[in-house]
């Protein structure tokens, strides 16, 4: 029980952070980019925080984030992308895994394009976290599906990092 | 696409690049937006302060402000950000 307190303590964090980041680049440069950017972690935050009490109803707020990040990518990348398949078993974690997850893709062939490594560092961020979302909805995988969203977030975060 | 911010960063990039300023029909060349788009961005920047207007011996010219300078750095730095999630400002 207490590794998942930590690790969602520090994907909490990590979170927030970029959330921050992205925020503050709205206020710098008026981008309506990041500030959905920003909006997007937020949710995200408040999904992981609200875990901590209600277990599952923080997928929703995770799902309608990553809802929000994957427009971002659909509105502003438009890379094409095979159709993703996942079957429902939570509704809210499954939206949450299926942006996260088709995030973490077109981020991936968004870096085939720039070949900058941010970009591969944060789409294995991004698939990690749709991983650990499922994890965590298996029982026998609980634990380690939040020591993978810890990790998810901290790879996401150490873009961050130049 | 390009969105209006990109746009923006564009022209205050082509005006940092110049010693001297640029006419309008030089900046409608180099940064390729309308004529019409274009007047409505520069009132808009000069306004903001980010570029200034002023008269020379061809006519009227633009130049990058200070402040333009500083918002262009800002924006590289954020731009690489959204870039490493992903997505374009």
């Amino acid at each position: 029980m207490e590794i998942i307190a930590i690790s969602n303590s520090i994907s909490i964090v990590s979170v927030a952070i970029i959330s921050a980041t992205s925020l503050y680049g709205y206020f710098k440069i008026e981008s309506k980019t990041l500030l959905f950017q920003g909006i997007a972690f937020i949710l995200v935050a408040v999904g992981l925080v609200s875990s901590f009490f209600t277990p599952y109803t923080g997928y929703y707020f995770e799902g309608i984030g990553f809802l929000i990040f994957g427009l971002e990518h659909i509105k502003t990348i438009k890379e094409e992308i095979a159709p993703l398949i996942i079957i429902p078993y939570v509704a809210g974690g499954t939206i949450a895994i299926f942006f996260a997850l088709y995030a973490g893709i077109e981020t991936l062939l968004f870096y085939q394009r720039t070949k900058r490594g941010v970009n591969l560092i944060v789409g294995t961020g991004l698939i990690l976290v749709a991983i650990s979302i499922l994890l965590q909805m298996t029982p026998q995988f609980s634990s380690a599906g939040y020591v993978i969203q810890a990790l998810g977030y901290l790879v996401m975060l150490s873009s961050l990092v130049r | 696409m390009r969105s209006r911010i990109r746009i923006i960063a564009d022209i205050l990039r082509i005006l940092g690049d110049s010693d001297v300023g640029l006419k309008v029909s030089e900046l409608v060349r180099k940064s390729n937006v309308p004529y019409v788009r274009l007047t409505d961005i520069l009132d808009e920047l000069i306004k903001k302060g980010m570029i200034k207007q002023m008269d020379s011996e061809e006519g009227q010219i633009y130049i990058i402000t200070e402040k333009g300078i500083k918002f262009l750095k800002e924006y590289e730095k954020f731009s690489k950000f959204a870039e490493s999630f992903g997505i374009e400002v």
